[in-house]
């Protein structure tokens, strides 16, 4: 009887439950919430760090925190706004106004720092939350605030690079983000005979540059004085290797705070050294004296009259001081700075040699830098060319480049002849692999006996300019000015400038080379009175920098 | 043999039911111990981010600027050069 009964439990117990799953599965199909308990979280993964080259940090990353509010459990919403204003250094007008309390969720604000979090848990206010993000941050403020760039949001609100090294490697600094896949149980915590998935974030790769914080330190502190020194609408300082183009340092001011992006104007992310093209004046009559002497169509010690200024086709072009020397030789064109004796030299090469030139120094091409937001200076096509343009273009006017390309084509001039793509990236380090990106030889424009005799030419220039300079005694170096007039609607004003000088030191060896340019300078005009001291003021802490001992 | 099983029966059931009992206790500490190294490994990195800071901070030309009066480099030591006297008599 009794084995009977229990027979007769069991089948009810049976039945109950085979009519429940026939209920649940055939009858009213339950479909469960997944996130119940399946729970998918999105890994992110930490953005690349951005070292200098002695692997000194330049961006990091620091722990960050949106704070959000759960309206719905907020039980004294005058306490709230009063103690979270309070905080936050918000208007406690606009933060309550901002609380609909009809929300389940609302965004107040984000960047939030470890001690403003812990202030504002302190006070224990309910429907207060926070999630955890990560920031940039910037040990030296906005050193290289061109050269990094910054970090903002896209359409979707994800993170991503504008400007400069977070923009050009932006794929390789936000690494792949990974995802957890984990039964969880009533109270969140893991099932650990459930699904566990987890497929690991890999982290970005971090940036190991050229760049020497030191050297842009300097250069940086340097081209501040000198901006407001001979009151400079903006200006552009580059260090580079002659050798590799790998960049030491890059400065252009004004510039702007990284970590308060949003408070400036687009004008100010743009990189002026790489973004902006101008006529380079007198810095570029190097590049065509030494495609003269390659060619063998003048020496150094080539002489020419020089008796007073030239006509070509309805213009006239003099020199900068419309004195005459009568007969000068090549190195004394460069000294002076003669436009009148460059015209000459220019007739000497030819047009066609002229052009061809230009294309081989890369005029009319992207550099290739890896920085965000290369302009490509524009190059008339051959047939446009007046009579008129390939004479003006000896001197350096009527022709739009880059402070970078012009560094770039200056610097084939001294490092035995080679074009080399510029680079301010040395390394790109992954958990797992760490790639060194080598210097790149393009071509080879003109010949190493070219590139010694010019040198030569350029040293001349500096001990025997009509300029006096406060140099660092002892050193050789070698360099030019240049002093270019603007274009304004369609002529050239003479008040406005853009004054420049390029230099390098040692000049048998150099260790760097710089190009100085000063826009709009108010104090003087001339490239001499202004790029050209403020390079030697550089040149001087540079050479007690790297140790750089005198030849003289 | 009905003796056997009578006995043996309950034994395995009595066996399974402390198993399954077992199995869920140890599931529900893995669990935990999963969740506390998860909390413990973000901890970590976030405290990584804080010590970064503080490292960076120290080595930063800023602090150094800050530090320089304290550890005697003024303005009255910076270098003088000379030859900027040859250049004060010549002009």
């Amino acid at each position: 009887m009794k084995i009977k009964l229990l027979f007769v439990l069991f089948l009810c117990l049976y039945l109950v439950i085979i009519g429940r799953l026939f209920f649940i599965q055939i009858l009213f199909p339950f479909k469960p919430d997944k996130d119940l308990y399946l729970k998918t979280v999105k890994l992110s993964p930490e953005r690349g760090k951005i070292y200098d080259i002695n692997k000194n940090p330049l961006v990091l990353n620091q722990n960050s925190y949106l704070l959000y509010l759960e309206p719905k459990k907020i039980t004294d919403k005058l306490k709230l706004t009063h103690l979270l204003s309070e905080k936050l250094e918000m208007e406690e007008a606009s933060l309550e106004a901002k609380i609909d309390q009809t929300k389940d969720y609302q965004i107040i604000t984000n960047g939030l720092s470890d001690d403003k979090k812990n202030e504002i848990e302190k006070i224990n206010l309910p429907g207060v939350g926070f999630e955890y993000q990560m920031r940039r941050l910037y040990p030296e403020a906005s050193l290289s605030a061109h050269l990094i760039g910054f970090v903002g949001k896209d359409d979707n609100g994800e993170d991503i690079g504008y400007f400069g090294l977070e923009g050009y490697y932006d794929k390789d600094l936000k690494g792949m983000p990974g995802f957890l896949e984990s039964e969880r149980d009533i109270i969140g915590r893991p099932i650990y005979i459930g699904t566990q998935n987890r497929v690991k974030a890999e982290d970005g790769r971090d940036l190991v540059l050229t760049i020497d914080k030191t050297v842009q330190e300097i250069v940086k502190r340097k081209l501040l004085t000198g901006i407001e020194k001979y009151q400079v609408k903006q200006g552009c300082v580059i260090v580079a290797d002659p050798y590799t183009m790998a960049i030491i340092a890059l400065s252009c001011l004004p510039d702007y705070d990284e970590e308060k992006y949003y408070q400036f104007s687009e004008n100010y992310f743009k990189n002026s050294a790489i973004s902006s093209a101008y006529e380079p004046g007198s810095i570029f009559k190097p590049l065509i004296m030494a495609a003269a002497i390659n060619e063998k169509k003048v020496k150094p010690d080539t002489q020419m009259n020089e008796d007073g200024p030239v006509t070509i086709d309805d213009y006239t072009i003099k020199t900068w001081n419309d004195k005459y020397e009568g007969k000068i030789s090549m190195t004394r064109i460069l000294e002076k700075s003669s436009n009148v004796g460059m015209v000459w030299v220019g007739e000497k090469l030819g047009n066609s040699k002229i052009y061809s030139y230009l294309e081989k120094y890369g005029f009319g091409n992207l550099t290739g830098i890896d920085l965000q937001g290369e302009a490509e200076a524009y190059l008339k096509p051959k047939n446009a060319w007046y009579p008129i343009d390939y004479s003006t273009v000896t001197f350096g006017q009527g022709i739009a480049i880059t402070p970078i390309q012009m560094i770039r084509a200056f610097s084939s001039l001294i490092n035995g002849g080679y074009l080399l793509k510029p680079y301010v990236v040395s390394k790109i380090v992954s958990e797992t692999k760490e790639s060194i990106i080598k210097p790149k030889i393009e071509k080879q424009v003109i010949s190493k006996e070219t590139s010694d005799i010019i040198k030569q030419m350029l040293v001349s220039t500096i001990e025997n300019a009509e300029a006096v300079w406060d140099k660092p005694k002892g050193y050789k170096i070698g360099g030019k000015t240049g002093t270019a007039q603007i274009a304004i609607s369609g002529h050239y004003d003479p008040s406005k400038t853009n004054a420049s000088f390029i230099g390098f030191v040692p000049a048998d060896k150099p260790k760097f080379i710089t190009l100085v340019i000063l826009e709009e300078p108010k104090s003087s005009p001339w490239g001499s009175e202004t790029a050209a001291p403020l390079f030697f003021e550089i040149a001087k802490e540079l050479i007690v920098y790297y140790n750089i001992s005198p030849t003289q | 043999m009905k003796k056997i099983i009578n006995i043996i029966f309950p034994l395995m059931i009595g066996a399974l039911i402390f198993l399954n009992i077992f199995l869920f206790c140890s599931s529900l500490k893995l669990s935990d111990e999963i969740n506390n190294y998860e909390n413990k490994i973000s901890a970590l990195h976030r405290g990584n981010l804080v010590l970064e800071k503080k490292v960076s901070d120290l080595s930063s030309l800023k602090f150094a600027e800050k530090m320089a009066p304290f550890l005697g480099f003024t303005k009255k030591n910076a270098p003088t050069y000379l030859e900027k006297l040859n250049v004060a008599l010549k002009y």
